[in-house]
């Protein structure tokens, strides 16, 4: 049985229709790479698997763990074991990263967590990203750079383990170094948690160092065409236009 | 009593111009440790003249570089009506931390009035603090005269039980490059009616003023704060942020005012507000006065529920809607604590928000 299972999606942003059935499976601990041109409905697809009030789901199921998360609120979805790296994460004045970290650790286990026994997990994951010590009490994302965001973001993705890990772009706007060490923080994820991948991107850069399962193409709502590892070659030489 | 008057007045039916308080009080005492240099003398209090209703005359009292505080002369006369006694502090460096405990049928007013000698750069914190349930009603005053080059750095923490009724009132007097800062945190009271106002005469004086709210059930809030810049270079920041739950009243009068020669100055003031509940009432009046040309003022409200892009993003971490306002409630009160360099009082805030001292 599939990790991830999506059978016919349909999704619509208010009247206009974006994703228009689309099937894809991921199996436990697999890394499935999304590519698409603009508008293809790459991030859609990750929010509407996650269950965002954005997109209203119009046809079509997505499974997880063998039930049936179709609409379902996206706190309980994020409580079943799925994360979604944004590609803009929010600012939120007046809540610290680390306050954050630790009340959503505590809402995706359901267990209290001691504050000593949490430093030591947030120290560690800060220390693999080479991230600053002193960006866990600034408040969210506020005056973060690009960079420190999606580090912000890979950083939670470590500390919270989900089952499966949808990265939105979390490559876009990112200097050569810091892809690195994005993706150093990735391959943690996968070495420590063994936690199924959905890399939705327009570049490889993130994917040099990643064991690619499977690859997606996405134009137009729907999937175009599937491959492995050869399929992001292709694309690299031959780019979407062969697709539309 | 007539409290709080609007700067410059607006419609009446709009009940925001002030507001008609009784509040019968009885003088108390006080009970405080001085830190080593500052000294306390205990005094009459001398009233006041000034017509409560009048913004003229209270104009006249400020250009007479009078501390005309900001719920107004109606509280002085109360303070001298009832003999309070009004102890007069001459700071020095450190912290001076008094501590109001007010208990079940309580009716108490006090006052403090506090001079920061030239120079010095003084820390109080004055704790209004009861426990829940109890039914009280309170009054305090704290004047501040901010020597040149001196600074205040005055920490307010209010922590009441919603039945118990206060009144809170603040003014200064800044001569040169005095500086006054406040951090005011208000976590909970029946009615609260707060005042603040700055008698900026002193030139490249400053005011920066930092307050949280939150107000919940049938709770009422009502402030009126006002920086009267008169000096050259003067510079004063007001940051209001608060959340409002239930069937709570809040507010806020907020003004700036550029007097004629305060050339060269600076204001702004934000005032940012959770609404949690279709059932509160939220009023707010930013004012930026101005009989002088070269003067920078800025105002904005940002009021209404947290954006729906938030909401989703701290969801998609596995917070419930219940659990996304609780922590944007907190986060409120919560952010003023990197500004209160003293544990214990930081410990005690954390305490009244999350029931643990332990940092959330």
């Amino acid at each position: 049985m599939p990790l991830l299972e999506i059978k016919g999606l349909a999704a619509n942003a208010g009247e206009k229709p974006i994703l228009n059935g689309i099937d894809l499976s991921v199996g436990e601990g697999e890394t499935h790479v999304i590519m698409g041109p603009n508008g293809a409905g790459k991030s859609t697809l990750g929010f509407t698997i996650m269950g965002s009030p954005e997109y209203e789901v119009t046809g079509g199921s997505v499974f997880f763990d063998g039930e049936d998360i179709t609409g379902e609120s996206t706190d309980k979805i994020a409580k079943r074991g799925i994360f979604l790296s944004f590609q803009n994460p929010v600012e939120v004045p007046g809540i610290t990263l680390k306050s954050f970290l630790r009340t959503a650790l505590e809402q995706v286990t359901g267990e209290r967590i001691r504050m000593r026994l949490f430093n030591e997990k947030l120290e560690k994951a800060m220390a693999a990203l080479d991230m600053d010590p002193s960006y866990a009490a600034r408040d969210l994302n506020v005056g973060f750079s690009g960079g420190e965001k999606k580090k912000a973001e890979i950083l939670q993705l470590l500390v919270l383990r989900p089952k499966l890990a949808i990265l939105d772009e979390t490559d876009s706007g990112l200097d050569v170094d810091a892809v690195r060490i994005v993706s150093q923080g990735i391959e943690a994820y996968k070495k420590e948690v063994g936690g199924a991948l959905m890399i939705i991107t327009h570049s490889t850069k993130i994917l040099e160092s990643l064991e690619v399962d499977r690859t997606h193409v996405l134009v137009d709502g729907k999937v175009v065409k599937e491959g492995g590892r050869e399929l992001i070659d292709n694309i690299n030489t031959n780019g979407f236009e062969q697709f539309q | 009593m007539y409290i709080d008057l609007l700067p410059c007045i607006t419609w009446k039916w709009l009940k925001m111009n002030g507001t008609e308080v009784d509040m019968p009080l009885n003088a108390s005492a006080l009970s405080f440790a001085l830190p080593a240099g500052w000294k306390a003398d205990e005094t009459a209090a001398p009233g006041s003249s000034i017509d409560a209703r009048s913004n003229a005359a209270i104009e006249k009292a400020l250009f007479s570089d009078e501390i005309v505080s900001g719920t107004g002369p109606d509280f002085d006369r109360l303070i001298k009506d009832t003999n309070t006694p009004v102890y007069k502090l001459t700071a020095a460096e450190g912290t001076l931390v008094i501590e109001n405990r007010y208990k079940d049928g309580d009716a108490v007013l006090s006052a403090v009035e506090i001079n920061v000698p030239d120079g010095v750069s003084a820390t109080v914190i004055e704790k209004f603090y009861s426990d829940e349930g109890i039914s009280a009603k309170a009054g305090f005053q704290t004047k501040v005269h901010i020597g040149k080059g001196a600074s205040l750095k005055l920490i307010q923490v209010q922590h009441l039980s919603d039945k118990a009724d206060f009144i809170n009132d603040i003014g200064t007097f800044h001569e040169e490059k005095g500086s006054f800062e406040l951090v005011e945190a208000i976590v909970s009271g029946g009615r609260t009616y707060f005042g603040s106002r700055s008698n900026m005469a002193g030139r490249e004086s400053s005011l920066k003023l930092d307050m949280a709210y939150i107000v919940k059930g049938r709770e009422r809030l009502e402030s009126n704060v006002a920086a009267f810049q008169r000096g050259k270079g003067t510079d004063s920041r007001i940051d209001i942020k608060g959340v409002l739950k239930d069937e709570a009243y809040k507010l806020t009068k907020a003004t700036i005012d550029f007097k004629t020669g305060s050339a060269g100055s600076v204001g702004s003031e934000t005032e940012d507000v959770l609404m949690m509940s279709d059932n509160v009432v939220n009023q707010s009046v930013p004012l930026i006065l101005c009989t002088e040309e070269d003067v920078e003022g800025v105002h904005g409200a940002t009021l209404g529920k947290p954006a729906a892009e938030v909401l989703t993003y701290m969801k998609s971490r596995g917070l419930d809607e219940a659990s996304v306002y609780e922590m944007m409630e907190k986060a409120r009160i919560e952010a003023l604590c990197s500004l209160i360099d003293d544990e214990g009082t930081v410990s005690e805030i954390r305490t009244f928000l999350h029931g643990t001292s332990e940092e959330e």
